[in-house]
C-alpha cells in the first residue's frame, strides 16, 4: 500500500474544500426529530379516534348487530386508524432510529416507546374532543369514508335488515320523519314501546326494526346515537322545527 | 501545521479541532489511520489494493467533509471506523460479489477463535489455519465484519454498536450467529473438531 500517496491525494483533494458547516448537520438533526415528532402527534390523534370510534359504538346493541361479541368485534375495529397508527408509528420509528443517537436503542424499543406515547397523548386528545372531531372532519371530506373508514355507516343504512340511522327532522311522540345518512326521509313508527329518552329535533337516532316499504319504517326500539355525530351536520328545516310535541334545540 | 514532536500526544479528538482549525493537521489524521483501516477494509472486503486504496481515499474524504459532524461523546476511531465500514458496504452492494481472499493474522485470530467460539483445543491448528481464509471468504459480510471488529480490532461491545450504529443487543446477537456460521462453515470444509 503506497503510504505517501494516500496522504497526498487525499490533501490533494480537500485542498481549497472546508468541511460542511455544522448548522448544516444540525438542520439535518432538527428536521429528523421534527419529523418524527410530527408521526407520534400523528400516532396520538389517530389512537385518539381509534378510542373515540371503540367507545362510541353499538356495544349496547351488539347482538342485534353482529349476533355475537367477537363477530361484532371483528366487524367493527377500526381497520383503517389502526393501520394508519401502525405505519405513523413505523415511521417514527424511522425517524428515531436516524437521529444522532438512535441507533443505540433497539426496535421493540422504540417501537414499544412510540405505542406508548400515543396512547398517553391519544388519551389525553380523546378527553379534549379530538378524536370526535377528526372522525366528523373525516367523514365529512373523504368520500371512502363509509366503505374503508367506519364500517359502522354501511350496518346503519341496511334498513332491510332492520337498521336504520339519522337524525330526527319532525316528530309526534308517536312518529317521526328521520333523515338517514343518506338523506333520504323516512317516517318512523314506533311500536308497543315507549322511547326510553325524550327525543329532540335534530337528535340523531339508531333505529331496530322492519323496513315497511320504500320510506316507511317500524322500529321495535329507538336509542341515542353513540358516535357518528356527523349526522349532526344535517340540520332540520324551519318548518320542521315547529312540529308539536318535540323540542326545539336550535 | 502543528509541531509533528508534540502530535503523538495529542488525542484524536484534539486533533479533529487543530485541523479544523489548520487542514494540514488532517495529514495526522490520515497517518494514523491509515494502516489500519486499510487493514480493515481489507479484512472485511477481501479487494485488491487498488479497491483498497479507492475506498480509503474515500473514507478520509469523507471525513474530512463530515468533521463537524463529529459528535465528541464518541471516540473519534469509532466514528472513523464507521465512516469505513458504511464505504464498504456501499462499495459491495455496488460490487454484489463475495471476497476472494480475505486477509487474517492468523495466529492471533486463532488463539480468539479457539478460546472464544468454543471449538476443540485437539483441534489441529495447522488445518485450521489453513482452511481459514476460505472459511472467512464464504461468510455473510455482516458476520465477518463484527468479528473482525470483535476478534482482531479489539474493540468492546460499545465501539462495536457505535460503529456499526446497531444497538449493543443486536451486536451480541449478531457475534453469536457470527460464530455459528464460522462453525457451520468450518464443519462444512470437513476440518475434524
Amino acid at each position: 500500500m503506497s503510504e505517501k500517496n494516500i496522504s497526498q491525494e487525499v490533501l490533494d483533494k480537500i485542498k481549497g474544500s472546508k468541511p460542511k458547516p455544522k448548522w448544516e448537520f444540525l438542520l439535518k438533526e432538527y428536521l429528523v426529530w421534527f419529523l418524527g415528532v410530527v408521526s407520534l402527534i400523528l400516532g396520538a390523534l389517530a389512537f385518539s379516534t381509534i378510542l373515540y370510534m371503540l367507545l362510541h359504538n353499538d356495544w349496547d346493541i351488539y347482538e342485534s348487530v353482529s349476533g355475537s361479541l367477537l363477530g361484532f368485534i371483528f366487524y367493527n375495529l377500526p381497520y383503517f386508524w389502526l393501520i394508519f397508527l401502525a405505519i405513523v408509528i413505523y415511521v417514527a420509528h424511522y425517524y428515531i432510529r436516524h437521529t444522532k443517537g438512535g441507533y443505540k436503542f433497539d426496535f421493540y424499543k422504540i417501537i414499544i416507546s412510540s405505542i406508548a406515547i400515543s396512547i398517553i397523548f391519544g388519551t389525553f386528545f380523546y378527553n379534549f374532543g379530538v378524536g370526535q372531531a377528526i372522525d366528523n372532519l373525516v367523514a365529512d371530506k373523504v368520500p371512502f369514508y363509509g366503505k374503508f373508514i367506519n364500517p359502522r355507516k354501511q350496518i346503519w343504512l341496511k334498513t332491510d335488515k332492520g337498521f336504520l340511522a339519522g337524525m330526527i327532522v319532525q316528530g309526534d311522540g308517536y312518529s317521526y320523519i328521520v333523515r338517514d345518512i343518506d338523506g333520504n326521509e323516512w317516517r318512523v313508527f314506533i311500536k308497543d314501546k315507549e322511547i326510553p329518552f325524550e327525543p329532540v329535533l335534530g337528535q340523531p337516532i339508531r333505529c331496530l326494526g322492519e323496513k315497511v316499504d320504500d320510506n316507511t319504517f317500524e322500529a321495535h326500539e329507538i336509542l341515542p346515537m353513540r358516535g357518528m355525530l356527523w349526522l349532526k351536520k344535517q340540520p332540520p328545516t324551519m318548518i320542521e322545527r315547529n312540529v308539536k310535541g318535540v323540542r326545539i334545540i336550535r | 501545521m502543528a509541531d509533528f514532536n508534540n502530535i503523538e500526544n495529542l488525542s484524536d479528538e484534539e486533533l479533529v479541532k487543530l485541523t479544523l482549525a489548520d487542514q494540514d493537521n488532517f495529514l495526522h489524521i490520515i497517518k494514523r489511520y491509515e494502516i489500519k483501516l486499510s487493514y480493515y477494509i481489507k479484512r472485511i472486503s477481501g479487494l485488491v489494493s487498488e479497491d483498497i486504496e479507492d475506498i480509503l481515499q474515500e473514507v478520509f474524504i469523507k471525513t474530512y467533509q463530515n468533521l463537524n459532524n463529529f459528535d465528541q461523546k464518541l471516540k473519534f476511531s469509532s466514528w472513523i471506523y464507521r465512516i469505513a465500514h458504511n464505504e464498504v458496504i456501499s462499495n459491495w452492494r455496488k460490487r454484489k460479489s463475495r471476497p476472494e481472499n480475505v486477509v487474517w493474522d492468523a495466529e492471533k485470530v486463532l488463539d480468539n477463535i479457539v478460546a472464544d467460539f468454543d471449538i476443540s483445543q485437539d483441534i489441529d491448528r495447522a488445518i485450521l489455519s489453513k482452511n481459514m481464509e476460505s472459511i472467512f471468504s464464504k461468510m455473510d459480510i455482516k458476520y465477518r465484519d463484527v468479528l473482525v471488529l470483535k476478534f482482531i480490532e479489539d474493540k468492546n461491545y460499545q465501539e462495536i454498536s457505535d460503529i456499526l450504529e446497531k444497538p449493543m443487543g443486536t451486536v451480541a446477537t449478531l457475534i453469536n450467529r457470527a460464530k455459528k456460521q464460522f462453525k457451520k462453515k468450518l464443519e462444512e470444509s470437513q476440518v475434524k473438531l
